[in-house]
Formats: structure tokens, C-alpha cells, sequence
């Protein structure tokens, strides 16, 4: 925050607060990538709800929103996709994702690189953005943070008799979205060793219902593993939280069990080997 | 009162089009002033609204390949000024699009006074048909009792100018912050620095651009001493987002001076002669 703090002494800025001028070593939580482009469009997808709690560890980091009870999103990015990553321990805590979202998009649409520090407890996470190549222009933002409450985990059994997993090219679910009734109020999704393989649902508000079906033999289907018929409804306000991360991912993962907890697996385009990806958790509606 | 003039390059009068896109999206009225070596396109919305006081200069002798004016009978300084709605002439101009030959401008007096728009839409290259397009955009003809009130807005003395980088980085900035602070601080050194500045209690932004060129400087007695000379101004975010949002002209020269606690003067550079201004006040923190 070198520049930052030149600012502060001309008295064009005033929240010392908001400034951390400690050594880089002293920091508990240091990160660089490369490509900022991943990361942004994995905070936009999580940008439906404001408080955005951060865990840190030396794993990499996981951001995780959630939606009254109902969903959580969560964003993993492994350290190895950091150019640089240092954590001191495990570091949690929770900034603005408007915010966040806002400052990574200064530089809109430019390749750019990112460095993110944090001080500890009460500090700002401050970032800095370099475009690529306009080496005269820089960025540098600090955002307030808070403390966090514990994230609820959810957990589909894995040893469950009747664990359904299915793979699909994220561009064809895409589609196949869209092409629903946006209007309507709930969507089933059912998944069945039987025919109809993998379909979706949707019922309205005047009992309109639009269903696609989609076939184990289908080529957007890329891994099938059903051993039991699953069913269960969603409420579609929820399921649409899922459509920015769902236009960007690759590959999508569906897994769910006979208790119909919906587990999404978003896998973001990166032109490395590197893994970012974006996870959705959201409860059924109870079966009247 | 006459006035006429033509256009025959098509990239003028593509950039024409752009430049009254531009007002239209500012202002639904702008006033023209035509004298002989000047003129103008001010866009002033009445107060109250965002939209920043943006004007507009050129110089018809090396815009328009024909251009004569004669104005109201006054020896010295003959003028006319006109109230022209920015849309109408916008679409009655959009013609200019697609390359044609040549665009006339006259003022005309059919039951009331228009501004006519003469094109003549045969494309350079294909050879199809004449296509000519009249457009008569009526306009308001603004006496001369009247005139003191719209003058021309004055290029300010400012502290620092400095060339800035391309809209392009800077208006995606500037529509980023904000959504995040009503209000942003322009801070130039004569090193050729320059700092965008946002606080708010959530968040703090700064925006650096470096070696900038310094366009001009007017060090005042009380800096003459000093290493370095400074300029900054707060101004409101959303007024600065509106004009660069509102810029439709591919810009390559942007230049921004500042006048310290006061005002920030923004200018588009298009070509030799043509240039479009903005003004914006600075507000308290």
C-alpha cells in the first residue's frame, strides 16, 4: 500500500484504517495470480447475497455464500492456481462480495494480474491490480472485513445406496435452462437408472409444466451413475442462483441422494490445468 | 440570418453522427451558435439532473468543405443561435452511416425554422440509383435579448492538464466506482501522475496512471518553490460516469485539468478543430 499511504499524508484520504503498512512477511495472508479472469468471474457468480465469508488455508481458498438456509454456494481454488500463496495457519473472514466484485472489475475486460494481502484480524484485504500491459496503471483497493460465523456444512453420503452421480458439458445444461419456463415457481429434477434418464421439470403458478428429458446415451451426458431413482423438487428462485456460475463452467457434476439435497459442481474454463470451481448446495422442497 | 454547410469526408461525417449521438444522450435540447470561425454545441440539462454541462467546439473551416453564415446584423460579432432537439437530429443524421457522397446543413424557413439535413445516400462504391434523404429538424431561432444567456461556456484556467489514458480503461473504472462512492477525487502532480481516489466506509479505491504527458501548467507565486506542484478535486462520480458513458466518438486524446477545489475540466480532442469539453464542479466530501 505504498501508494495508497502517499495519499494519506496528503490528506486525500482519511480512513487510516483502511491502510496496512506492515512488512510483507508480517502478513498472515499473501496471494498473487497471474490472471485475474477465473477468479472475477468466480466472485460474480457468487455475487447474488452480500456477506462472503473466506477460509483460507493452506489448501487454498474457499469463498462460501449462503441464501437463508436454503442454498450455499461455494467457491474453491487450490493454492497450486496461485502464482505465489502464503497463509499463516487457517485465516477466515467475511467481506462485502459487491464489494469485491466492483474492485476486481476496475479494469473491465483487461487482462489483468491481482495480489491479495491480509493482515489479520480487524484489517482490510487489500488488493492490487496491474493490467498486463499498461505497466503505468495500477489499482490498489481495501476493503473492510468482519468476522465470520461457522459455514454449515452440507454433505451428500458418499457410501449411500442411492447416491446419483451425473456429468454434463456445461454449455448444453446451459441451454437446456434456458429453454425452461423462467416463470415458474418449482422445478423437479429426477434421475433414474430407468428411462427417463435425467429430467427436468418445471411446474407454474396456472399448472403449466415443461419437462426435458435427457438420455444416458445423450453426448452432453458424460458420466452416468445412477443406482436408484431420485425426485425432488426445487424452488426455481433458487435454482437460478446457479445460472451465472452454470454459463461459465465447462463441465458441471449433479450428484444427489434419496434425501434430494441437490450438490452442483461448477468447473470454470482455465486455460491451465488449474482448479477453480464453483459448488452449489441447495435443500428440496419438502414433499406435501 | 444564413447559414449553410457541407460535409464531404466520410469520416467527418461519420464523427458528425457520433458527436450528436453523443449530446443526445445528455441533453434532449442543445443549443448551437454558429459564428463565422466557430461552432458550437453546448448541452446544458437543467439542473437537477446528472447529466454534466458538456459542450462542444469546432472550427467550420477545416470541418465543413463549404460553409457560409451570415448572422444577425451586428458588425462586429454576427452569431445565430439555435435550440435544436438532439434526437431529431440525431436520427435525421443516421444516414451518414452507411458513406454518402455528401451531407448539407441549412437552416431553412418553411412555416417555421428548421435545420435541414440534405443527404445524398448513393454509397461511394456501389452504383445503385441516386437516394436522397431530406430531414427537416425544426429548431428554435433564440433571440438576441436572450442570448447573454446562453453563452458559451469559457475553457478554465487550470492548475494542471494532463493527456490521460484511453476512455476505454477509464470509463469502465469510473462506472465500477461508482457503484461504490458518490463521489471520486482527481489528484494530479506535475510529475505526471495522476490519482482517481474513492473512500467510502466499506472500501477504499485509488487508481494510479503514471507518466502521463503534462499538457500545460500555471504555477501560482505561493508554489513556485515547490519540487513539485499538486492539484486535486472531489467531484461527483455519477456526473463523470455519465460522460464517459455518453462519449460515442472513438477518442484517442483525452485530457483532464484540474482546477484545485474547484472544477475538472475534461476534453476530447477528436481532430484538428473539433473538440468536446466537460466541466464538472467539485463537491464537498
Amino acid at each position: 500500500m505504498q501508494h495508497s499511504k502517499t495519499l494519506y499524508e496528503k490528506g486525500l484520504l482519511k480512513n487510516l484504517k483502511m491502510l496496512t503498512q506492515r512488512q510483507y512477511s508480517n502478513f498472515k495472508f499473501v496471494a498473487r495470480l497471474d490472471q485475474i479472469k477465473t477468479f472475477y468471474t468466480g466472485i460474480k457468480a457468487l455475487n447474488f447475497e452480500n456477506n462472503g465469508k473466506f477460509q483460507v488455508s493452506e489448501d487454498g481458498l474457499r469463498v462460501t455464500v449462503e441464501e437463508g438456509n436454503c442454498v450455499q454456494a461455494n467457491l474453491y481454488i487450490t493454492a497450486s492456481c496461485f502464482a505465489e500463496f502464503h497463509v499463516v495457519d487457517m485465516v477466515t473472514f467475511g467481506l462485502n462480495m459487491n464489494i469485491i466484485s466492483e474492485c476486481l472489475g476496475l479494469f473491465a475486460g483487461i487482462p489483468c494480474s491481482l495480489k491479495m494481502f491480509y493482515k489479520g484480524d480487524g484489517a482490510p484485504l487489500v488488493l492490487v491490480l496491474h493490467p498486463n500491459e499498461e505497466a503505468d496503471i495500477s489499482a490498489e483497493c481495501s476493503i473492510k472485513t468482519t468476522n465470520i460465523d461457522d459455514v454449515i456444512d452440507y454433505n451428500l453420503d458418499e457410501e449411500s445406496r442411492t447416491l446419483n452421480v451425473v456429468f454434463v458439458r456445461g454449455p448444453a445444461l446451459a441451454n437446456i435452462f434456458q429453454e425452461l419456463n423462467k416463470a415458474a415457481d418449482e422445478l423437479r429434477i429426477t434421475l433414474s437408472p430407468r428411462q427417463p434418464h435425467f429430467k427436468i421439470e418445471t411446474l407454474g403458478v396456472v399448472k403449466t409444466e415443461t419437462f426435458v428429458e435427457v438420455a444416458k446415451t445423450s453426448d452432453m451426458i458424460m458420466l452416468f451413475n445412477c443406482r436408484d431413482t431420485t425426485s425432488a423438487c426445487y424452488r426455481n428462485t433458487e435454482m437460478r442462483l446457479t445460472h451465472k456460475a452454470l454459463a461459465a463452467a465447462s463441465k458441471v457434476a449433479i450428484k444427489t441422494d434419496s434425501s434430494g439435497l441437490l450438490e452442483m459442481h461448477f468447473m470454470m474454463q482455465s486455460e491451465e490445468q488449474a482448479e477453480v470451481y464453483v459448488q452449489f448446495y441447495i435443500m428440496p422442497l419438502a414433499e406435501i | 440570418m444564413k447559414f449553410r454547410a457541407m460535409m464531404q469526408d466520410p469520416e467527418y461525417m461519420r464523427e458528425f453522427l457520433y458527436i450528436v449521438q453523443t449530446l443526445s444522450k445528455l441533453a434532449k435540447t442543445c443549443v448551437m451558435k454558429i459564428s463565422m470561425d466557430k461552432v458550437y454545441f453546448v448541452a446544458n440539462e437543467e439542473s437537477g439532473s446528472a447529466a454534466p454541462l458538456v459542450w462542444v467546439e469546432i472550427n467550420p473551416k477545416l470541418y465543413f468543405s463549404e460553409y457560409t453564415m451570415q448572422g444577425v446584423d451586428s458588425e462586429h460579432d454576427p452569431h445565430i443561435v439555435l435550440s435544436v432537439p438532439t434526437l431529431n437530429l440525431g436520427t435525421a443524421l443516421s444516414l451518414l452511416r452507411n458513406n454518402p457522397c455528401f451531407c448539407k446543413l441549412k437552416l431553412t424557413n418553411l412555416q417555421f425554422p428548421c435545420l435541414t439535413v440534405d443527404i445524398d445516400a448513393t454509397t461511394k462504391s456501389s452504383s445503385d440509383k441516386s437516394r436522397r434523404a431530406m430531414h427537416h429538424v425544426p429548431v428554435d431561432v433564440i433571440p438576441r435579448c436572450d442570448w447573454p444567456n446562453f453563452a458559451v461556456p469559457v475553457v478554465p484556467d487550470c492548475k494542471l492538464v494532463l493527456n490521460m489514458p484511453s476512455n476505454r480503461l477509464i470509463r469502465g473504472l469510473i462506472d465500477k466506482i461508482k457503484n461504490l462512492s458518490p463521489t471520486i477525487i482527481f489528484y494530479a502532480t506535475s510529475s505526471g501522475e495522476m490519482n482517481l481516489v474513492a473512500e467510502t466506509d466499506m472500501a477504499t479505491i485509488t487508481t494510479r496512471y503514471q507518466n502521463l504527458e503534462l499538457r500545460a501548467i500555471n504555477i501560482s507565486e505561493g508554489d513556485k518553490d515547490k519540487e513539485q506542484i499538486e492539484a486535486s478535486c472531489s467531484v461527483d462520480c455519477k456526473k463523470t460516469a455519465l460522460f464517459f458513458s455518453a462519449l460515442q466518438v472513438p477518442s484517442n486524446e483525452l485530457s483532464c485539468g484540474i482546477v484545485d477545489d474547484q472544477l475538472i475540466h475534461l476534453e476530447v480532442n477528436i481532430r484538428d478543430g473539433i473538440a468536446i469539453h466537460s466541466k464538472l464542479p467539485a463537491v464537498c466530501v
